[in-house]
C-alpha cells in the first residue's frame, strides 16, 4: 500500500474515514438554513414517523404532522418507511442495516426535508448512515445527501420553520429528559425547551442529570434488564425529585422505558412525547402506559 | 491479571445487589463529574484544547516509529536503558531480570496500569521480591488481593468501614475489631508503613503518563508523591510504559497535562508533576543509579494497524468510566481486567480477545457521554459498535440475536407486508391492553417486565390511520 | 532485547505502510502542520502573574509569605516554624543563592545532601508558574530531590522575578539552561494529598503535609 505519509505528516487509516456531523460531540453539525420562505410557499416536509411511533404511538405522528402544517409544510408520509435500521446496525449487522438504509434513502428522495420526531432514528441517519454505507461510494454520497435534509423535528420547527405556536396551554409543571443520541449527535438541547417556553401555563423544572441516559439503549434493555432497570430507577428518581407531575421527552424509546418503569412503580407522573404537548394533543390523549379513561 | 470478562453478566448482578459497592459507588458521580465540570468550565478553550490533544496524538501514532527511536536516543544519551516488550512474559522478564541483577529484596511500585497490565507484581513475587504498592489506593487493594476497579481510584469500591478492616487485620492482628476510623487516622498509618519500605526498597517501579521523544523523559503524576519517592530513593528506577504513551515535545507534554488533572481528577494541575529524565548525574547525591525504561506493545501494534487506532491516543483519564452510567452501576471489576468502562470495553477485547469478552461491547447504551468528556475525543461509542460488528462477522453475535434481527430486517425490507402485519398485531395487542394502558407482562419481553410495565399501544398503527385519514397516496 | 525492538518496529512500520526510512526532519515539520504554529489553550487572568501565581497557590492548599530579599528568608521560616510543632532543626538545600539568607540564631540549620533526615527541607524553586500555582524545582547537587518529598514541612524559596506564566515559558526558559533537563523536573502545587479513602480530601499522603513559598522581592 502507498502512503505518502512523510509529505502528508500523518498516515491515513487503512481503514474508513468516519463522517460525522461537524463537530461530534455535544455541538450540532452545520445545516444549511433556507430562504424565510412565506407560508403559502413552503415546501413538502416528509415525516419519518419511526417504528416506535408507527407501532407504538400514532398520535406522536400525528402532533408531528400537525406542528409541521402550522409552519406551513405540506407533509407526506412515504409508505415505504419502515425502521431506520438501527437495531441491525447497534448490533454489528452492518449488512442488514445497508440494506435497510438503502431502502430508506431511496423512500425519501427528492423531498426537501425529512423530518424525524426522535433524535435515535434522525441521528442514525444523518450522522450514521453515510459511515455505514462507505464501502458503496454512490450510495454513501445519497446518504450524505440525506443527511443534509434530515431534521429532528424540535429543530427543525425552530431553526428551520422557525414556528411560533399559536396559543397552546398546559398548565401544571414538567420535566424534560434529554434524551442521549438527539443531545450528542444532533444538538438538541434548547430547541425543545425554546418550544415549551411558548406553552402557556407550564412550568418548566430540571431535574438533576437531565443528560444521563435513561437505560434505555434499544436492545441493550432487553440484553441487560438489571443494568437497565437500575438507570431507569435513578432516572425516574430524578424525575420524582424535581417535583414535575408530567415527563417529556423527543424519543419515544426512552419515555416507554420512563413510563413502564413509572408505571410499575405506581407513580403518579405522565409521559409524553414533547410533540404532543407542543400540538396540544396531549390534553386529549391518555398518556404512555395510561389506559383511555 | 487473567481476564474474567466472560463472566460480567454474574458480575454485574453481584455488584448491583452489593450494598457497601453501591455506597462507595455513589461517591465517584458526585466527586469527581462535579469537579471536573468545575474547572473545565473555567477554562478558556477547552474544546480548542481537546482538538489539539487529538491531533498531537494523531501524530505522534502516525509517526510513531519515528518517535521511538528518538526517544529512545535521548534515553541513552542521558544514561539510561530501555527495553523493548512484546509481550506480557517478555516484560515480566525483563522487570524480573533488572531486579535480579539488583539483588532487589524489596521493590516499591507507584501506579502503573501497563504494569497490571502485564501481571507484574505476580511475576515479581514469584521471583521472591517483596513488592509493595504506594499508592495508597493500590495499597488497599493490594492488601485485599483484589484488582483495581478504577484506573484512577483504584480502591473507590472499598468502604471505609472495609479499609478500617484491612488496616486492622494487616496492621493491627485484628485487635481493633469491628472499629470504624477516620481518614486523617487511616492515611496517616499507611504512610508510616509505606515510608520504612520506600527507604529500604532496591527498586522503584513506576509508570508514566507520558514519554516525550524530545528529551527522552517520562512524566509522573500524582497527588500523594509516592510516584518521586518510588523513583528517587532506591538504587534502581524501571519505568513500564505503553508505547502509545509517547508524544513528540515537552510543548505538546504540557497540552496533555492540562488535559490530564482536568478531566481525571478535576484538578488544574495534580499536587506533583515530575518530568524524569534517565539515572542520577555524576555531581547529584540523591537519586537512583541506574534508570530502565520497558517500552511495551502488548497487542498495540496491532490497533494501529486498523480502525482501532483512534483508541491509542487514550491518556488514561478516567474521565470516560466517571461519566458512565453503567459504570456508576455495577463499578469497574465486573469488567473482568485492568481496564474498566468505556474504554476498558473498547481495550480488553483488543489485547485479550473477541470470544473471551463478549459482553463488554455490548453492555453499553451507546449514549456517547464518554466521548463528549474525552479529552482526546476518542469516538468510544463508535468504536464498541465496531467490535459489535466484529463479533457478528466472527459469528460471536448470539444465534438468537442474528435470526431475530434477520426476519425482522426480512420484514422491515418488505413495507407492504410489514404494514400489514404491523397494523394487525398491533390492533389485537391494543385491543388487550388498551383499557389498562399497559402490559405487566408480555411473551418474550421478560427482560423488559421483569422491571417495568410495557404501555399498550394506541389502536393501529400511525401509517394505517394516517393513509385512512388523508387518503392513500399522502 | 533487540530482536524484540525490531519486532515491534517492524509492525508499527507495517502498519503505518512506511516504505523507505522515516526522515526525522520531515515529521518534524508534520508536527508543525498537523498541530498549528501557535501555542496550546491555555489558561488565561486578569492582573499580574505574581498575583496569580499566589491565587492558584493557594487553592492548591499551599501558603506563602513575601519578604524583600534573600537575607530576610531566615526571619520568615522562623516565623513559620513558631506556629508548628516543626522543631528548630532545619535542612537546607545546598544551592548557594541560600548562601544569602540570615538564619536567627535558634534555628539550627544544616545543609542537606538528600531529605531523609529532614523534617523541615527549605529548597530553591527555579521557577514559580503562575497558570497552576506551581513551582518548578530542578534536582542537582544544589537541590537534591528528595528534600522536596521526605521532610514533614517544605519550604520553597522563590525569587518574584521567576514567577512565569506558562508552561510553555518554563520549557523556553529551561532550554536555555546548562544541564537541562536533570534527572527530575519537578512541579509541585501544594502539599501530599490523598482521595483515595471514599473520595476524601486529606492531606500529607506520603509527602509533605504542608508547603509554604517564600517570595523574595526582587
Ligand atoms: S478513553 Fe478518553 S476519557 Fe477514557 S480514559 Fe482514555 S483518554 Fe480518558
Amino acid at each position: 500500500m502507498v502512503l505518502h505519509s512523510l509529505r502528508a505528516g500523518c498516515t491515513p487509516f487503512k481503514g474508513r474515514t468516519r463522517r460525522r456531523p461537524a463537530t461530534n460531540d455535544t455541538n450540532p453539525g452545520e445545516h444549511p438554513m433556507p430562504d424565510a420562505a412565506s407560508a403559502t410557499t413552503r415546501p413538502t416536509v416528509a415525516l419519518f414517523a419511526t417504528c416506535l411511533v408507527d407501532l407504538f404511538r400514532p398520535s406522536v405522528g400525528f402532533a408531528s404532522a400537525q406542528l409541521l402544517e402550522q409552519a406551513g409544510y405540506r407533509v407526506e408520509v412515504p409508505e415505504a418507511q419502515t425502521c431506520c435500521g438501527q437495531p441491525a446496525y447497534n448490533s454489528g449487522d452492518n449488512a442488514h442495516a445497508a440494506a435497510i438504509a438503502r431502502q430508506v434513502i431511496e423512500a425519501f428522495r427528492g423531498y426537501d426535508y425529512v423530518v424525524v420526531p426522535s433524535g435515535s432514528c434522525g441521528g442514525t441517519i444523518a450522522a450514521h448512515y453515510p459511515d455505514l454505507l462507505r464501502h458503496e461510494p454512490q450510495w454513501r454520497q445519497a446518504a450524505e445527501e440525506l443527511a443534509e435534509r434530515t431534521w429532528e423535528l424540535t429543530r427543525f420547527l425552530v431553526e428551520v420553520a422557525e414556528l411560533e405556536l399559536p396559543g397552546v396551554d398546559h398548565p401544571g409543571v414538567t420535566t424534560y429528559h434529554d434524551s442521549c443520541s438527539g443531545l450528542r449527535e444532533l444538538g438538541i438541547r434548547s430547541q425543545p425547551r425554546r418550544l415549551l417556553g411558548q406553552v402557556r401555563g407550564l412550568e418548566l423544572r430540571e431535574m438533576d442529570d437531565t443528560d444521563v441516559c435513561c437505560g434505555f439503549g434499544g436492545t441493550f434493555c432487553v440484553k441487560y434488564p438489571e443494568i437497565s432497570e437500575r438507570l431507569v430507577s435513578d432516572k425516574v428518581a430524578n424525575i420524582e425529585a424535581s417535583g414535575a407531575d408530567m415527563v417529556l421527552a423527543g424519543d419515544l424509546g426512552c419515555l416507554f422505558n420512563i413510563a413502564g418503569r413509572l408505571k410499575r412503580l405506581d407513580k403518579p407522573v405522565r409521559a409524553y412525547h414533547v410533540a404532543e404537548v407542543l400540538a396540544g394533543t396531549a390534553q386529549r390523549d391518555a398518556a404512555i402506559g395510561e389506559g383511555e379513561a | 491479571m487473567e481476564s474474567r470478562a466472560q463472566y460480567f453478566k454474574p458480575a454485574a448482578r453481584e455488584a448491583l445487589h452489593n450494598p457497601d459497592l453501591q455506597q462507595a459507588l455513589a461517591n465517584v458521580q458526585a466527586g469527581f463529574v462535579g469537579k471536573r465540570k468545575f474547572v473545565v468550565d473555567r477554562f478558556p478553550d477547552f474544546e480548542g484544547l481537546r482538538e489539539r490533544g487529538r491531533r498531537i496524538k494523531d501524530h505522534t501514532l502516525a509517526n510513531l516509529d519515528v518517535y521511538l527511536e528518538q526517544f529512545e536516543a535521548q534515553v541513552h544519551a542521558a544514561g539510561g536503558h530501555v527495553h523493548w516488550a512484546g509481550t506480557q512474559d517478555e516484560a515480566q522478564k525483563i522487570v524480573t531480570d533488572i531486579c535480579r541483577q539488583a539483588d532487589a529484596r524489596i521493590v516499591t511500585k507507584g501506579k502503573t496500569m501497563a504494569g497490571e497490565e502485564v501481571e507484574l507484581n505476580e511475576a515479581l513475587e514469584a521471583a521472591g521480591v517483596e513488592t509493595v504498592e504506594t499508592d495508597l489506593g493500590e495499597y488497599i487493594i493490594q492488601l485485599a488481593h483484589e484488582p483495581p476497579s478504577h484506573i484512577i481510584a483504584p480502591a473507590i469500591h472499598k468502604t471505609r468501614q472495609q479499609i478500617s478492616d484491612l488496616f486492622n487485620e494487616h496492621h493491627h492482628r485484628g485487635t481493633l475489631k469491628d472499629k470504624l476510623r477516620e481518614v486523617p487516622e487511616l492515611v496517616d498509618e499507611a504512610r508510616g508503613i509505606l515510608r520504612q519500605k520506600f527507604l529500604s526498597a532496591d527498586v522503584g517501579i513506576t509508570g508514566a503518563n507520558c514519554l516525550v521523544a524530545e528529551t527522552g523523559s517520562l512524566f509522573l503524576v500524582t497527588n500523594e508523591g509516592n510516584g518521586d519517592l518510588t523513583h528517587s530513593l532506591p538504587r534502581v528506577h524501571v519505568a513500564i510504559a505503553g508505547i502509545e504513551k509517547l508524544v513528540p515535545t515537552l510543548e505538546d507534554a504540557a497540552t496533555q497535562l492540562r488535559l490530564l488533572a482536568r478531566s481525571a481528577t478535576g484538578q488544574d494541575m495534580t499536587a506533583y508533576t515530575t518530568m524524569v529524565t534517565g539515572p542520577r548525574r555524576a555531581p547529584d547525591t540523591d537519586g537512583p543509579e541506574e534508570f530502565h525504561i520497558v517500552l511495551l506493545d502488548n497487542g498495540r501494534t496491532r490497533m494501529l494497524e486498523g480502525r482501532f487506532r483512534e483508541m491509542l491516543r487514550c491518556i488514561r483519564c478516567g474521565a470516560c468510566m466517571n461519566h458512565c452510567p453503567v459504570y456508576s452501576a455495577i463499578g469497574g471489576h465486573a469488567y473482568g481486567w485492568v481496564y474498566p468502562g468505556p474504554m476498558g470495553s473498547v481495550l480488553t477485547p483488543l489485547i485479550v480477545g473477541l470470544d473471551r469478552t463478549r459482553d463488554l461491547p455490548n453492555a453499553c447504551t451507546l449514549n456517547g457521554r464518554c466521548q463528549s468528556v474525552c479529552p482526546v475525543k476518542i469516538p468510544l461509542p463508535d468504536l464498541l459498535r465496531d467490535l459489535r460488528e466484529e463479533q457478528y462477522q466472527h459469528n460471536l453475535t448470539p444465534r438468537t440475536t442474528r435470526w431475530g434481527l434477520a426476519v425482522w430486517a426480512w420484514f422491515a425490507r418488505r413495507p407492504r407486508l410489514y404494514n400489514a402485519l404491523a397494523r394487525a398485531g398491533i390492533g389485537a395487542m391494543g385491543r388487550i391492553g388498551r383499557r389498562k394502558g399497559r402490559f405487566r407482562h408480555l411473551p418474550l419481553a421478560g427482560g423488559w417486565t421483569a422491571g417495568r410495565d410495557f404501555p399498550a399501544p394506541q389502536r393501529t398503527t400511525f401509517q394505517a390511520a394516517w393513509r385512512q385519514q388523508r387518503g392513500a397516496n399522502r | 532485547m533487540s530482536d524484540a525492538r525490531e519486532r515491534i518496529l517492524g509492525r508499527i512500520r507495517t502498519a503505518l505502510g512506511r516504505e523507505g526510512p522515516p526522515d526525522a526532519e520531515a515529521t518534524r515539520s508534520a508536527r508543525q502542520a498537523a498541530v498549528g504554529d501557535g501555542p496550546s489553550q491555555r489558561p488565561e487572568w486578569q492582573g499580574d502573574d505574581l498575583a496569580r501565581f499566589q491565587q492558584c497557590l493557594e487553592a492548591a492548599a499551599g501558603t506563602w509569605v513575601a519578604v524583600p530579599s534573600m537575607a530576610e528568608v531566615g526571619r520568615a521560616v522562623a516565623d513559620y516554624l513558631a506556629e508548628r510543632p516543626a522543631g528548630t532543626a532545619v535542612h537546607r538545600a545546598p544551592d548557594p543563592a541560600l548562601d544569602a539568607v540570615d538564619w536567627p540564631d535558634h534555628l539550627t540549620v544544616e545543609t542537606a545532601r538528600d531529605g531523609r533526615a529532614a523534617l523541615v527541607g527549605v529548597s530553591r524553586a527555579l521557577a514559580g508558574m503562575a497558570e497552576t500555582g506551581s513551582l518548578a524545582l530542578a534536582s542537582g547537587p544544589d537541590n537534591p530531590a528528595t528534600l522536596a518529598f521526605l521532610p514533614d514541612y517544605h519550604i520553597i524559596v522563590l525569587r518574584t522575578a521567576d514567577v512565569v506564566p506558562w508552561f510553555e515559558d518554563i520549557w523556553a526558559r529551561m532550554r536555555q539552561t546548562d544541564g537541562f533537563p536533570p534527572r527530575s523536573f519537578n512541579f509541585i502545587t501544594g502539599p501530599s494529598r490523598t482521595a483515595d479513602v471514599e473520595q476524601t480530601l486529606q492531606l500529607g499522603a506520603h509527602g509533605p503535609r504542608s508547603l509554604h513559598v517564600v517570595l523574595v522581592e526582587t
